[in-house]
C-alpha cells in the first residue's frame, strides 16, 4: 500500500515537473525577451524626400586627420503649409561633405519636423511636419531654429559638433 | 491718281512725324534754349535668395586625460619624488575647428561647449581671430572673394577644468551660425 502511495505521489510529482517544463520552454521559446546589446549608434534611414543636388560642384574640404567635415547650405526663408502638413525648405549636403546630417526645426522648445539621413550630394526641398504640429501653428511669421546633426557614414556615430542656424518661418493655409 | 497718291503720301508721312514725339524726349524751349526731358523706365530686378553655405570641419576631438601620478616615495626627504599633476592632452589639430563663409552675406559664427551629463568637463576656445576668446567669430561675406579664398576662421577648444574616471563622452559643441 506505502509502495503504491509513494508511485503516485511520484507520478504526481513528475506530472507536475512535466508541465513545469513544458511551461517553461513555451516561455523561452515564445515570450523570452531577446537579450540584443542594443547599438550605441544605431543605423539611421535616409530621408525619403532626399533628392540630388544639381550641379553640385564635388570637391573636398580639408579635413584634420581623425576629423569631419560638412559643408551647410540652407535658405534661411522656410514656408509651412498647414494644408499639407509640409514644410517646403532649402537644407543641400554637398558632396564636398564626408558626414551624414539630419536636420531639424524647433520653434521655441517645440520640435516641428525631423529629417532622416541626408546623405553627401543630396538635398532636400520639403519635409513634412511632425504629427499633430500643424495644430500648434497659424498662418504668420515665426521665429525659427534649425538644428543639423551629423554622422559618421560608416560607423554611424554622432560627431561631437552639433550647428544651429536662425530661420523665418512663414506659415500658410495652402500654398497655390 | 498720281496727284492722289503724292498727296496721300505726303499726309501718311506728316501724320508719322507728328506722331514720332509720343515716343521721344520731351524738347520745349526756355530763353531760346532747347531743353530736353529724358525719361528712365523701371523694371524691377530680382533679389538674390540669401543663402547660407558654411564649410565646418574639425579635427577628431579626441582628448586624453592623464590622472596624477603620485611618483615614488622618498624614505629620506619624506616626500614623494617625480609627482606629475594630472593634465589634458590631444594630438595636434584634433582640437581644431575651422568655420569657412560662402554665403552671399556676413555671418557669425559662434562656439559654446556642453558638457556631458554626469561629468564636470569644463571647456574653452582659443581663436585665430578677433580680441577675445569668447568663442564667436565673423565671418565676412563671400561675395566678391574666390572660393578658395572664401572667410576662413579657426579656434581650438581645450578642456580647462574636470576629470574622468573612464572613457566616454565629454560633451557637445555647438556652432550657431546667424547671419548679419
Amino acid at each position: 500500500m506505502n509502495n503504491q502511495k509513494k508511485l503516485t505521489a511520484a507520478i504526481v510529482l513528475l506530472s507536475v515537473l512535466l508541465v513545469l517544463v513544458l511551461l517553461v520552454t513555451v516561455w523561452a521559446l515564445f515570450f523570452r525577451k531577446q537579450t540584443v546589446l542594443p547599438p550605441d549608434y544605431p543605423p539611421r534611414d535616409t530621408d525619403s524626400h532626399m533628392k540630388p543636388i544639381p550641379d553640385d560642384g564635388g570637391g573636398t574640404i580639408e579635413t584634420p586627420e581623425g576629423g569631419g567635415a560638412v559643408n551647410i547650405t540652407y535658405a534661411a526663408e522656410v514656408t509651412i503649409s498647414l494644408s499639407d502638413k509640409t514644410a517646403h525648405l532649402y537644407y543641400a549636403n554637398p558632396s564636398r561633405s564626408n558626414q551624414n546630417v539630419a536636420i531639424a526645426v524647433t520653434v521655441g522648445e517645440t520640435v516641428i519636423l525631423r529629417s532622416g539621413l541626408i546623405t553627401p550630394g543630396n538635398m532636400v526641398t520639403e519635409l513634412p511636419l511632425l504629427e499633430g504640429v500643424e495644430q500648434k501653428l497659424v498662418p504668420g511669421g515665426y521665429e525659427a531654429e534649425l538644428i543639423i546633426y551629423c554622422y559618421h557614414p560608416e560607423s554611424g556615430e554622432k560627431a561631437m559638433i552639433d550647428t544651429r542656424g536662425a530661420l523665418t518661418l512663414t506659415v500658410v493655409d495652402s500654398i497655390s | 491718281m498720281k496727284k492722289i497718291f503724292v498727296i496721300l503720301t505726303l499726309t501718311a508721312i506728316l501724320l508719322i512725324s507728328s506722331a514720332i514725339p509720343a515716343f521721344a524726349a520731351d524738347i520745349s524751349t526756355n530763353n531760346g534754349n532747347a531743353q530736353v526731358t529724358v525719361n528712365g523706365t523701371y523694371v524691377t530686378g530680382t533679389t538674390a535668395a540669401e543663402v547660407i553655405s558654411v564649410d565646418v570641419a574639425w579635427g577628431s576631438m579626441s582628448f586624453t586625460y592623464q590622472d596624477t601620478d603620485e611618483g615614488k616615495w622618498n624614505d629620506k626627504t619624506h616626500k614623494y619624488d617625480d609627482v606629475v599633476d594630472a593634465y589634458w592632452t590631444c594630438a595636434a589639430d584634433a582640437n581644431k575647428i575651422t568655420v569657412t563663409n560662402h554665403s552671399n552675406t556676413p555671418v557669425e559664427a559662434t562656439l559654446t561647449f556642453t558638457k556631458a551629463e554626469g561629468t564636470n568637463i569644463e571647456g574653452a576656445f582659443t581663436e585665430t581671430v578677433g580680441t577675445a576668446n569668447d568663442g564667436v567669430m565673423a565671418l565676412a561675406t563671400a561675395v566678391g572673394t574666390t572660393y578658395e579664398n572664401a572667410p576662413s576662421v579657426t579656434a581650438y577648444f581645450n578642456v580647462t577644468a574636470g576629470k574622468i574616471t573612464a572613457n566616454g563622452t565629454l560633451g557637445t559643441v555647438t556652432l550657431t551660425i546667424v547671419n548679419q
